[in-house]
């Protein structure tokens, strides 16, 4: 019995090893090597021959510390994760737990049978234990224990707890059918916080992991979410949260779920914050066919089983052999619920946009105010803003003060019909420097007059409320306030224009009648024949001008906007997911600002310089003719008077002359008959001229796809084939549409071939 | 509106019926409920507060001034027409002793000073009950006493008093050579008034009552037609011509805008109009044509649909503005209808500057029922309105040769003394031919310039 005796010490000395701790004689030291002191050399090791236990126990002991040592292993694993539970992830405290019922379940209970045997005094053979029976009985748990060693090692260092799974995941490719089990085992223990973070940001919409465990973060720049959500204004679709697909294990969810179940997180934040829906729920209750289905289909789970069902699981490929991987009905379970979440919360977001948050009069809002669409008003408030912008640029000039103007505006006209929640979002902003933001603005100040031209800086501002943001987002704005720029502009110069044809109106009657008054001879008075002249060239000058605006103003009103709209309206009206609303308005405003000939040519025979170069032309003219007019207009007003006393004189019956001061002005007609001013105003008008030409020219090349230099190119050497239709602009790609209304627009400016490009044709 | 004189008071009268009905106001000024089929379409986008004001009650009220002599029209129109409780009765003005001015220029013009003071107080009256007076529009004729007369005196007036408002009249031009005009003095009328449209006015509608006759009689098949079928006819033009006021929409919402573009140089402000498809209330049944874009506008630059009798096939336009009215008129439409009239060199314009056809749309008011998807409306400067005028012209010199009837003029003061007044309104028309035949040529910049260029 000594033999057995000894057995049974060195079978303790085994059970200890096994559970990682050192015993007296098999022990391991800090470097974790094993040593075997065989004082008492009751083991004989060294001479198996002697060897109470026979040939091969040293191999014995050796397994056994082998198993002890991955044992140890996954312990350590286990009480790191443990001790820093603060710092360590939901998934790897999972994992650790599982870890360790596995080896309670698995391990400590055949510990413990061995254990007892070894301490029963009962000496059933059966129940007697040998080092053999115990190498035997262990080599299943050994294989076990190496392979969560192999994985645990594995995992030092992995802190983030997709990458945990993910690395679970690779572990579970295995060809080892046993491995593949054990892993997949441990593997939906530990994914299920994350699977819990999944179902909380999916049903929810809230985060429970830190910043970089899920693949769902917030955006680094709106931080404090709830403050933003509670004001009014901010909380965007697109800048709330972020998606890191790469944080998503592997293998878990294919692209397509990854962004689906984003969205519908993203969906949920933004009904609860946005719309301000808080109570709003995504519905899975049974009687959608989808998921009752699916329940009856699954064996119930008691507390998870809703996860279960809505397919918040991980789900090993299982049943191989049926042919069916399950781990894509997995998926397709995870899919349905989220496609279905999908659905709800697009419809609603869509419909809550649409109608509760009048997503049309807004747009419709913005249409009229910021890019012209309520002529009526916008000529209402030219007229009553024009002398307060005209007065001069700087700091004197404040929104406020416009705003008044603004609203008398809104109640002399028609605006006023429009749905209070639209008018009280309208605004005035003094666009300066700073403000200015990245568009480029359409400036139209004339040389001297410096950036601070109050013209220029006028924007009307439309503060878009809440939920509508997502849509007519920040970006959005600046391309309204860019096009904005330029159809003011392009309405301040027809305003101007319309204000010296009012005032050439008013000096020509006035002219006639002093040459009626004091009986000129029209043909023969030379002052008179060169005043006439002058404002007749003015008039022309004016005509080619207006002419040209006309015809702008038409193009880009009945052509851009319009069609634009139309298509807008009809895509807001089909759009099923706020993406789709978003991508309708974004596109909206390319299309117009690619329209209307702003688009982003650089160089100096860019359609956008020609126009500007145009429209400051117009202005330069119509500042000329104000000076002209403005000096010459006081002194009609003064010979009117004077006249008048003449009047009344002669009716008194006194001699109704005039004082010699004012026979004397009209002699020289108010200074109109000035033949420097004629020149100033036919170089103008011939500046114009060829600016327009060259505006047709530029406008012809892009509607016929040859490049100006090829078309001359072209001319010298016609016989030469690789000059025939080389398609130039490749930084502007205008599609048909385009090119038809610019053609129109061609056409029409050149409608009686005045500019005389009929050559081309 | 001021409303001068017989025929003025009947085309005024016309003119807010056909007001009112595009606005859905009803006879009594108050709001008509829209067709039940289009309730629930848009919101009423219309301004009825261009030509309207409303009163405390709520009710519509024209900004109108009907002003005669004589009782009779302004009576029928305000008193016992339908639309008697339209208008204010303060703005009614009728001479006290109610005589007219017999067809005679010279009476009206002088009573037209007799009565300043009063007509003046109105107008300062109806002026501040504006927020934004664009200008006023005065309706009369030029042939008869008081329209042209008083109408005259009127405008003078007006450009003293308001030198800033734009001036527009809606002047109907005798019916001269079919020989059945009741006027014999109407070409002295004539010239006088025309000297002060030229002068005085920014923009003179010019009703041809020849033409207006010939489209009744040649489009719409009536025999005979009678003045209220032409006023009918004057009605729709001037409601046409005023869509893209009362309907904003992007372009043409100012009077300004919309003439500053049709009249490039000041004196040339005589437009012509024409209205297609015709159509008369309760007139014959004018057959139901195809109406597209095209067809419309190439109408609208047919001579025969032109409201003057002058050949546009002759000279050429100094501009010209399309108002296709129509709902859901497609601008793609217009290109071509556009391009095609090009193609076909229907349309001449001046040699001297660009032009081209301005084409704006504008919505058709959901209160009338027609039977035309698109009907479009034409307003255009062109210089054979010289035409028009040098037939004035000639009958004038016809008569004046004879010193016809010249007596009932000698009677009022402003000819008592010499009748420099008829000779120098003859010059200031010729001048006005002339203009526009110089309109015609290449070389318009100088005309004026060395004495007898033409």
């Amino acid at each position: 019995m000594a033999n057995r005796d000894s057995e049974i010490l060195v079978l303790r000395e085994c059970l200890y090893t096994l559970q990682g701790m050192n015993g007296s004689t098999l022990y391991f030291d800090k470097e974790e090597t094993l040593h075997i002191d065989d004082l008492d050399g009751k083991f004989a090791i060294s001479n198996p021959s002697q060897s109470l236990l026979g040939q091969g126990a040293e191999e014995a002991l050796r397994s056994c510390c082998q198993a002890g040592w991955y044992y140890g292993r996954i312990q350590k694993y286990i009480a790191k994760t443990k001790n820093n539970s603060l710092s360590s992830s939901p998934v790897a405290k999972a994992l650790a737990i599982a870890l360790e019922d596995f080896l309670l379940d698995n391990y400590h209970s055949l510990l413990a049978s061995w254990e007892s045997k070894l301490d029963s005094t009962n000496d059933n053979s059966e129940s007697i234990i040998s080092l053999r029976q115990l190498v035997i009985k262990l080599r299943e748990p050994t294989q076990q224990l190496r392979t969560l060693a192999v994985v645990v090692d594995g995992l030092r260092g992995i802190e983030r707890g997709s990458e945990i799974l993910t690395a679970l995941i690779q572990h579970s490719w295995h060809g080892d059918s046993r491995h593949v089990k054990l892993v997949q085992g441990l593997l939906q223990k530990a994914s299920q916080p994350w699977f819990d973070a999944l179902y909380l940001w999916t049903t929810q919409g809230t985060l429970i992991m830190e910043q970089d465990a899920f693949f769902v973060a917030k955006y680094e720049k709106t931080e404090n979410i709830e403050r933003v959500a509670s004001d009014d204004d901010v909380l965007n679709w697109n800048d709330t949260f972020v998606l890191h697909a790469e944080r998503v294990p592997v293998g878990i969810m294919d692209e397509n779920l990854i962004k689906l179940s984003f969205t519908v997180g993203k969906g949920i934040n933004f009904i609860r914050h946005c719309l301000r829906d808080s109570g709003w729920k995504l519905n899975f209750s049974e009687h959608d066919d989808n998921i009752s289905s699916l329940a009856k289909e699954d064996v119930i789970q008691e507390n998870d089983s809703k996860k279960e069902i809505f397919g918040y699981r991980y789900h090993p490929p299982r049943d191989l052999v049926d042919g069916q991987h399950s781990s894509t009905r997995h998926k397709s379970k995870l899919s349905k619920t989220l496609h279905l979440a999908e659905g709800q919360i697009n419809s609603y977001i869509v419909e809550a946009l649409r109608e509760r948050h009048n997503l049309m009069d807004h747009l419709r809002g913005l249409k009229q105010f910021l890019l012209l669409g309520q002529g009526d008003f916008i000529s209402a408030l030219l007229e009553s803003i024009y002398p307060e912008l005209e007065r001069g640029g700087g700091g004197n000039i404040h929104a406020y003060s416009l705003m008044g103007f603004v609203d008398n505006a809104l109640k002399s006209t028609n605006a006023s019909q429009l749905p209070s929640w639209v008018l009280e979002r309208l605004s005035v902003k003094i666009m300066n420097e700073n403000q200015k933001g990245s568009m480029s603005r359409f400036r139209l100040s004339l040389r001297g007059e410096g950036d601070d031209n109050a013209w220029d800086n006028f924007q009307l501002d439309y503060n878009v409320p809440g939920p509508i943001t997502a849509i007519v987002h920040d970006a959005a704005m600046d391309h309204y306030h860019q096009v904005f720029s330029f159809l003011w502009a392009l309405k301040r110069v027809e305003f101007l224009l319309n204000l010296t044809w009012r005032q050439s109106t008013n000096l020509n009657h006035a002219i006639i009648s002093f040459a009626q008054y004091h009986a000129i001879k029209i043909s023969s008075h030379q002052p008179y024949a060169q005043a006439i002249t002058l404002l007749r060239r003015i008039s022309m000058a004016r005509q080619s001008m207006m002419h040209f605006i006309t015809n702008l103003k038409s193009y880009l009103f009945f052509e851009v906007l319009e069609g634009a709209w139309k298509t807008l309206s009809a895509r807001i009206e089909q759009g099923d997911s706020l993406d789709d609303l978003i991508q309708a308005h974004d596109d909206y405003l390319k299309e117009i600002i690619q329209m209307s000939l702003l688009f982003n040519e650089s160089g100096d025979a860019s359609l956008g310089s020609q126009l500007y170069c145009l429209l400051s032309l117009v202005l330069k003219f119509c500042t000329l003719q104000r000076y002209l007019f403005s000096t010459t207009t006081k002194k009609v007003e003064k010979a009117t008077s004077l006249l008048r006393q003449a009047e009344q004189r002669s009716n008194q019956g006194e001699w109704g002359f005039t004082s010699p001061a004012e026979n004397d002005e009209t002699e020289r007609f108010f200074g109109l008959s000035d033949s420097t001013q004629l020149m100033q105003v036919i170089n103008l008008s011939d500046e114009f001229y060829l600016a327009t030409q060259g505006l047709l020219e530029r406008l012809h090349e892009i509607t016929h796809g040859i490049s100006g230099t090829t078309l001359s190119s072209s001319k010298l050497s016609s016989d030469s084939n690789n000059s025939v239709g080389k398609i130039i602009s490749p930084t502007v790609q205008h599609d048909q549409l385009n090119i038809d209304s610019l053609q129109f627009l061609t056409f029409q400016l050149d409608f009686s071939g005045f500019y005389k490009l009929d050559d081309g044709r | 509106t001021l409303q001068v004189g017989q025929c003025g008071n009947q085309i005024g009268g016309e003119f807010w019926k056909q007001l009112c009905l595009e606005h859905g106001i009803a006879p009594d000024g108050t709001l008509v409920d829209l067709p039940t089929e289009q309730q629930n379409a848009t919101i009423s986008d219309d301004r009825k507060d261009v030509f309207f004001y409303q009163s405390d009650d709520d009710r519509y009220v024209p900004r109108a001034l009907l002003i005669d002599l004589e009782p009779r029209v302004v009576n029928k129109v305000a008193h016992s027409g339908a639309y008697k409780s339209l208008f204010n009765p303060e703005n009614l003005f009728i001479a006290s002793d109610g005589g007219g001015a017999g067809n005679n220029w010279a009476s009206g013009f002088r009573q037209g000073g007799e009565h300043e003071e009063q007509v003046i107080d109105m107008m300062d009256r109806e002026a501040d009950n504006s927020d934004s007076l664009e200008g006023f529009v005065l309706t009369h004729s030029i042939a008869g006493g008081t329209g042209s007369g008083m109408g005259s005196y009127l405008l003078e007036k007006l450009q003293d008093h308001f030198p800033k408002k734009l001036v527009t009249t809606y002047s109907v031009f005798p019916n001269w050579d079919q020989s059945q005009s009741d006027v014999v003095v109407q070409p002295y009328n004539s010239v006088l008034t025309l000297k002060r449209l030229t002068l005085h006015a920014d923009a003179v509608v010019v009703l041809d009552n020849t033409a207006l006759n010939r489209i009744a009689e040649d489009r719409l098949r009536i025999t005979n037609p009678t003045v209220d079928h032409l006023n009918s006819l004057v009605a729709t033009i001037m409601a046409a011509s005023t869509t893209t006021l009362r309907y904003p929409g992007y372009m043409n919402n100012d009077l300004i805008g919309l003439l500053a573009s049709l009249i490039p140089t000041p004196r040339c402000h005589f437009l012509m109009s024409g209205y297609t498809p015709l159509a008369v209330e309760d007139g014959a049944p004018s057959t139901i044509r195809k109406t597209t874009v095209l067809d419309v506008m190439r109408r609208l630059s047919q001579p025969k649909n032109i409201m003057v009798s002058a050949d546009t096939r002759t000279g050429c336009y100094i501009s010209m503005l399309n108002i296709i009215q129509g709902n859901d008129v497609d601008p793609t439409q217009i290109h071509k209808a556009l391009q095609r009239i090009r193609e076909r060199q229907l349309v001449k314009f001046i040699p001297w500057g660009p032009a081209s056809i301005q084409a704006a749309l504008a919505r058709k008011s959901p209160y009338l029922k027609t039977r035309h998807k698109v009907s479009g409306f034409l307003l255009a400067n062109h210089t054979s309105m010289a035409e028009l005028f040098q037939t004035l012209l000639h009958q004038y010199d016809v008569i004046r040769k004879r010193n016809a009837f010249m007596d009932v003029y000698k009677r009022e003061p402003m000819f008592s003394e010499n009748l420099d007044e008829f000779d120098d309104s003859r010059e200031t028309v010729q001048q006005l031919v002339n203009e526009y035949q110089a309109c015609e040529k290449e070389g318009y910049a100088n005309f004026g310039i060395e004495p007898n260029a033409d």
